[in-house]
């Protein structure tokens, strides 16, 4: 359903971000993109979306280019304060704007399907509340039913469950992932957390500088691809709890290389 | 079910506001009638609603001469202009303050203002008085400054709002020196007090001629700034959420840049540089209406146009020489504001 293809990106010519990104996805599965912060996440969320436009390679959505696709992209941006506090109905409704001539303004079939979106996610009771007067799990909520009001195919999240406390975070990835799965479509989203990545998505695009994997959560995620793309030592443990089969990713040292014996580094630096 | 019953709701919403607009209007419509009754020359309500009668009939009466001219060619004119101008200047603060995603925003921030001022006082200084040439004057150079204020933006390829912003302050600083120069070179005995009662602004000596100039370009500009008012909602979202909603951002900040310049520069040229109603009337809105500029941009209009015919009313009547209008309505919005920013507990 999403194929990218040889995608690069570079905010100067000289130095592209973006190296080469090839992966597909398919229908009803999720996509988490990791690696270290600076390394082009946000910057590959946006090339997806067609703000910032590929200067090599492209990516397609149902054999569309995405630029083309564009109505069909949900972007779920990070929970931010707005200017002006809109209530979250009015909020919601925005998600429809794209389905809308210039001068026109919502009719009763937008708010209806924003009151379904509103109550896809479970906060149709905040209908009326201020935007600026909610919690960052209830902000959250709220841009992802405005997203869905826009009934796309592809939904990007950038760090949706980032700020949030434990319970809201299992929240939203149990949202992101029923909708998925339920309104087949695909996903793609930043995450810093590995076991939510192994919790949730189906595939792992692990990028740094200059380079990038593809594949399946636990086969992106070894002890070898942690340490070359992080520098941090780390395993995957395996456990029966209440008689579930459950694998935890865990973090152990800041690895060391060999020539800066005893020193902890600050910046990991990949060798292109 | 649950959704049946919230469509009412918001059914009930839609009638709430048009009721509220009704209420508006009603007010703007009492304002004017009462406003034509009260200046120096007293006119009795009954002679008022005679004269109109008259004119309807196209009959005169010989013992309402005075007051007939005094009603036609003196206050309604000027009530007209000075509600036309209100509309203007708030409709074009509550928009740009939703493009620039700043409630501190007002109608002059790219320029125009100071860029009409500019064009008068050149006006003034060539032909010594504020006839036609004064007002096309007016209104060039305030289209011009905008023109010049869009054209530096360019100059960046990421049009992001402080550019905008940073651009007007150029253009401002630019036109208010020029202005200066203007007042340094202007004749002291006539020319430099005219001009500087032009900078104040003031709706005395209006007549039908002045109303028939600014009446065209403002209400092309308030349709138009009208017709986009839901899409401002998403361009005050910032532009990359504008665009990921699927709109193209760029497009609908021209077209409401160049109709909010179109209202301001032809109220700059019928009544000089009038300041505060533009990001005052919009506060009071949304701390009235909401914040939603499908309600914003006409409720403001409304109430914008009524406050100014109110102040234009206590211009003439409060003392025997006119208080110019730009000092009233910064004398009574400043402490307005002071009060609503104190009620809002500092969130603006």
């Amino acid at each position: 359903m999403l194929q990218v293809k040889g995608g690069s990106f570079g905010y100067t010519p000289e130095k592209a971000i973006l190296n080469n990104i090839t992966f597909t996805l398919k229908e009803r599965e999720i996509l988490a993109v990791m690696g270290p912060n600076g390394v082009g996440k946000t910057t590959l969320l946006k090339c997806l979306m067609g703000i910032l436009k590929w200067q090599s390679g492209h990516s397609k959505l149902d054999g569309k280019d995405s630029s083309e696709a564009r109505i069909k992209i949900g972007y779920v941006p990070q929970a931010h304060q707005f200017s002006f506090p809109y209530s979250v109905l009015d909020m919601v409704v925005f998600g429809r704007a794209k389905y809308m001539s210039v001068f026109a303004t919502p009719g009763k079939e937008d708010y209806r399907i924003a009151k379904e979106a509103l109550e896809e996610v479970g906060i149709l009771h905040l209908s009326d509340k201020s935007c600026n007067r909610l919690s960052g799990g209830q902000l959250q909520m709220v841009l992802i039913a405005r997203a869905l009001a826009g009934e796309p195919r592809l939904l990007i999240l950038d760090e949706p469950e980032s700020h949030l406390d434990f319970y809201n975070q299992l929240t939203i990835l149990e949202i992101i992932k029923r909708l998925t799965k339920e309104k087949k479509i695909a996903c793609v989203m930043n995450t810093h957390y590995p076991n939510h990545a192994i919790k949730v998505a189906d595939q792992v695009l692990l990028l740094n500088d200059c380079k990038s994997v593809f594949g399946k959560p636990i086969e992106v995620l070894t002890q070898e691809n942690v340490r070359a793309y992080f520098g941090v030592d780390s395993a995957i443990v395996r456990t029966r709890i209440l008689g579930k089969e459950i694998s935890t990713f865990v973090i152990l040292n800041q690895s060391l290389s060999e020539n800066e014996p005893g020193g902890a580094r600050i910046e990991h630096k990949i060798v292109c | 079910m649950i959704l049946a019953k919230k469509d009412i709701k918001s059914m009930d919403g839609q009638k709430r506001i048009a009721n509220k607009l009704l209420a508006l209007f009603g007010l703007l419509i009492v304002v004017m009638i009462l406003s034509l009754f009260l200046g120096r020359y007293s006119i009795r309500p009954d002679e008022v609603v005679r004269l109109f009668k008259g004119r309807m009939l196209l009959e005169s009466y010989s013992d309402l001469k005075v007051a007939e001219h005094i009603i036609f060619d003196v206050r309604l004119p000027r009530v007209l202009i000075a509600a036309l101008v209100g509309a203007g200047l708030s409709i074009v603060g509550a928009s740009l303050q939703g493009i620039f995603q700043n409630p501190l925003v007002s109608p002059d921030i790219l320029g125009v203002s100071s860029g009409a001022g500019f064009g008068a006082a050149l006006g003034i200084l060539l032909t010594s008085g504020a006839g036609l040439i004064t007002a096309g004057l007016s209104f060039f150079f305030g289209l011009l400054s905008v023109l010049l204020t869009l054209s530096l933006v360019r100059v960046k390829e990421h049009s992001q709002t402080m550019s905008y912003i940073l651009a007007g302050i150029i253009v401002t600083s630019v036109f208010t020196a020029l202005t200066s120069l203007i007042k340094y070179v202007a004749d002291t005995e006539d020319q430099l007090p005219s001009i500087i009662f032009w900078l104040m602004g003031s709706f005395a000596n209006k007549n039908f001629d002045d109303l028939q100039l600014i009446i065209a370009p403002i209400l092309i500009g308030i349709l138009g700034l009208t017709a986009l008012r839901w899409r401002l909602n998403i361009l005050s979202l910032g532009d990359e959420e504008a665009f990921s909603l699927g709109i193209n951002p760029k497009r609908i900040r021209i077209a409401a840049i160049l109709f909010s310049t179109v209202i301001t520069a032809a109220c700059v040229m019928a009544s000089g540089i009038i300041g505060w109603v533009g990001l005052v009337i919009p506060h009071i809105c949304r701390q009235l209406f909401g914040v939603e500029h499908d309600t914003l941009l006409p409720t403001s209009s409304l109430l914008g146009a009524s406050f100014m015919v109110i102040v234009d009313c206590a211009a003439r009547n409060l003392t025997s020489a006119e208080i110019p209008i730009g000092i009233l309505t910064a004398l009574i919005g400043a402490p307005f504001f002071a009060l609503i920013y104190s009620r809002m507990k500092g969130e603006v």
